[in-house]
């Protein structure tokens, strides 16, 4: 499971303009974790979870991510893990509080929900801070911690202000409020005591956005002419009996649920390849910098074979599903080093509680750094 | 591995008989240099000496990672340091010998056939669970609800639609209170089922002929299902399946099984990709909803044998009710919205004409 060598310029495929340096160098990321070791894991995390009625889920969740996290390996080294279940447990039972007390005022009275969501939004941002700085305080790489420094200010301009401008704006600000999100998760991150710096330009994400709203409306097209003329010809058969009718109806409803499900997959796998790839092409560290490239068919590959999985597995393919995706995500990342990566130095920060963390999961906010 | 120790490595290792060493890279924790070092273990101490590092301390205070799976084992120290070994078996012998057992979770994870046995419990489990576990909790849970709750719920529910779908009858007065009266001297399979029913009218042009119940007992018609109903009875049976789902409680039912899907689905599915998990999400609890009709109609069927009112009638606004939904086209909430929610109607109107197939009355 050890890292070959790292590659040389040559050897990564890629190559953008770079000075001709003798000591710049691609250390490739990968993930050396396996579908059928990472089964065992997932499978007694789930029934011991299930059999303390979600407490275990808490120590579960910390040996998903030490798993991950130890199997991400770049120039040598892995990663690894430091949160403590209990603190964890914490945050999950106030996130549940939280949100289940959200969604029992929206279900009682629109009014009520209505308190609830403003209250929420309220503590969101803070929220999201905080989860950030657990997540990176907790993960370190050759025994250096990451830490976060972006401040609770921030974060109500990037998840409350932004997002509520974009929608005044008719969604024209949307490419906008996103870059700003990533740079709020990448500029304010460091690594001991180095900062991350991250310097992508807006039109790039309005670019990725204008690529993907453009193929979707090809798809769009394309199948609603498909629709019309099944329909077409259906109708034309003329004289059904209720049942046929039936049955073609459900045909049509299998058809949309179906199309509808690889739309959303195409339009995720979409924005996740260039948005991955801006991102990182723009992010350094010190003089080191990072460049993904991730590709849209082999994600939208990955994606619609891990999701076919799933369904005729009866869900016990996901390990496998993370596996794939992880492998593929983190094999096509690297970190162009320009000298040795032996000097950075550890900073420091006082550690914080899991409470933002939680409830960030269970809005589905992914945070991969 | 030799298991001699090397004394020449660290002069305080000489002190006591170790039990073997390992090579490992070892990190301080405030630098990122990588070191090269020697791990020795002895019966109590772990003792670390490579160039520029000479550090030891007692077993009891270091963390040994055990995986998961086959990640690199790391000896953590309290202090941030820690060591990294490339050759785990040969920890694991060390380990073994000072009697360091790998922790029971650890083992089962690595087990085929514990891991083998988990997955097959874990589909059957999901299986019964969306079958069995939560219905039955969803029965439970709905009882629990308490009835000012539900009162709100349904008054909310109902300014809601009279917002959005819903106009004001134009069924006048009179006719209004017939149907009332004649629902009204309907016998119920059980007393407790016969509590105060609430019917009103109400016109929408999104909805067309249609009924729907409110928790708490209100039932609503629509004046197109009044027009599209031949005889009182017809309506009489609709109002006796829409009954039918306020005695079984099927809005909240409804309400808490929808929800535990949404979670389980989006638990499974989510972090695969979170929009496409809506689609097996709508699958799952349209078939629930299929569930909670055909219980309806078992229902109205008991009442209308109850009180003497043929089936037929039962049959035919079923037949009259997919027919204007299959004219409407599927705008709206027609064909496709009526359709996923409600089981194929020719099996409904089967069911109702041979009741056997349905449960007895009492």
């Amino acid at each position: 499971m050890m890292q070959p060598g790292s590659p040389t310029l040559e050897d990564a495929g890629v190559v953008p303009a770079l000075p001709e340096d003798a000591v710049t160098r691609y250390e490739p990321f990968t993930f050396t974790g396996s579908g059928d070791e990472y089964f065992g894991i997932w499978i007694v995390n789930l029934v011991l979870s299930v059999a303390t009625l979600g407490i275990y889920s808490a120590w579960a969740k910390v040996r998903r991510l030490e798993y991950f996290y130890r199997h991400t390996r770049v120039s040598g080294a892995s990663f690894d893990y430091h949160g403590k279940p209990l603190a964890i447990l914490k945050g999950r039972i106030f996130a549940f509080l939280l949100f289940g007390g959200y969604y029992v005022a929206g279900y009682i009275s629109p009014a009520l929900g209505l308190l609830a969501a403003a209250a929420m939004a309220a503590v969101l941002p803070w929220l999201l801070t905080r989860s950030l700085r657990f997540r990176l305080y907790n993960s370190s790489y050759r025994g250096l911690r990451f830490h976060f420094h972006g401040t609770p200010g921030e974060a109500y301009w990037v998840f409350l202000a932004l997002p509520v401008l974009s929608f005044f704006s008719l969604f024209t600000l949307v490419p906008l409020a996103h870059h700003r999100l990533k740079r709020f998760q990448h500029a304010n991150a460091s690594y001991g005591q180095t900062r991350f710096t991250y310097a992508a330009p807006v039109a790039a994400f309005y670019k990725a956005y204008l690529m993907t709203a453009l193929a979707l409306a090809v798809l769009t097209v394309v199948t609603g002419f498909v629709v019309g003329l099944v329909v077409g010809l259906g109708v034309i058969g003329e004289e059904q009996t209720g049942d046929q009718a039936s049955t073609q109806q459900m045909l049509l409803l299998g058809f949309f649920i179906v199309m509808y499900a690889l739309g959303a997959t195409v339009f995720w796998s979409l924005m996740t390849v260039q948005i991955r790839n801006i991102v990182w092409r723009h992010t350094s560290l010190g003089p080191h910098r990072f460049i993904s490239t991730l590709e849209v068919h082999k994600l939208l590959a990955i994606v619609v074979t891990n999701v076919l999985g799933i369904a005729c597995t009866l869900g016990l393919f996901k390990p496998y599903a993370e596996v794939r995706l992880a492998k593929y995500v983190i094999g096509e990342l690297s970190l162009v080093s320009s000298g040795t990566l032996d000097e950075f130095v550890a900073g420091a920060q006082p550690e914080t509680a899991a409470l933002g963390e939680e409830a960030a999961e269970l809005l589905d906010v992914d945070f991969g750094i | 591995m030799t298991s001699e120790s090397d004394r020449s490595l660290n002069p305080s290792a000489a002190q006591v008989e170790a039990l073997g060493h390992v090579p490992a890279i070892y990190f301080d924790g405030q630098h990122s240099t990588p070191h090269s070092v020697i791990v020795a273990l002895q019966p109590s101490m772990i003792v670390v000496s490579g160039a520029g590092v000479s550090r030891s301390a007692p077993l009891h205070e270091v963390d040994i990672t055990e995986g998961p799976g086959a990640t690199p084992r790391l000896i953590r120290f309290r202090d941030g340091a820690f060591c990294e070994v490339e050759n785990a078996a040969a920890l694991e012998t060390l380990l073994s010998a000072s009697r360091i057992t790998p922790r029971r979770v650890t083992r089962w994870e690595g087990r085929l056939w514990w891991v083998t046995v988990s997955a097959v419990l874990f589909v059957a489990g999901l299986i019964a669970g969306y079958r069995y576990a939560v219905p039955a909790l969803a029965i439970v849970a709905a009882e629990q609800v308490p009835d000012p709750v539900v009162d709100l719920i349904s008054r909310e529910v109902l300014s809601a639609l009279d917002k959005q779908v819903f106009e004001a009858t134009v069924v006048p007065p009179d006719r209004q209170a017939q149907l009332v009266e004649r629902f009204g001297r309907l016998r119920f399979p059980s007393v407790a089922d016969s509590n105060a029913y609430d019917i009103i009218f109400r016109k929408s042009e999104l909805l067309g002929p249609n009924a729907m119940a409110l928790p708490s007992g209100t039932l609503v018609i629509t004046d197109a299902l009044v027009a599209l109903a031949q005889k009182d009875e017809e309506i009489i049976a609709v109002l006796a399946h829409e009954a039918g789902h306020v005695v079984r409680r099927h809005g909240l039912r409804q309400l808490f099984q929808n929800s535990v899907v949404a979670l389980a689905i989006t638990w499974l599915v989510g972090d695969v990709s979170v929009l496409a998990a809506a689609a097996p999400t709508a699958l799952l609890q349209a078939n629930y909803s299929r569930d909670l009709e055909r219980e309806a109609d078992s229902y109205a069927v008991d009442v209308l044998r109850i009180n003497n009112i043929s089936l037929e009638h039962f049959a035919l606004i079923l037949e009259r009710l997919e027919k204007s939904a299959r004219e409407d086209g599927g705008a709206g909430g027609g064909a496709l919205g009526y359709l996923s929610s409600h089981p194929v109607t020719s099996e409904r109107i089967e069911r109702v004409r041979r009741p056997e197939v349905t449960t007895p009355a009492p």
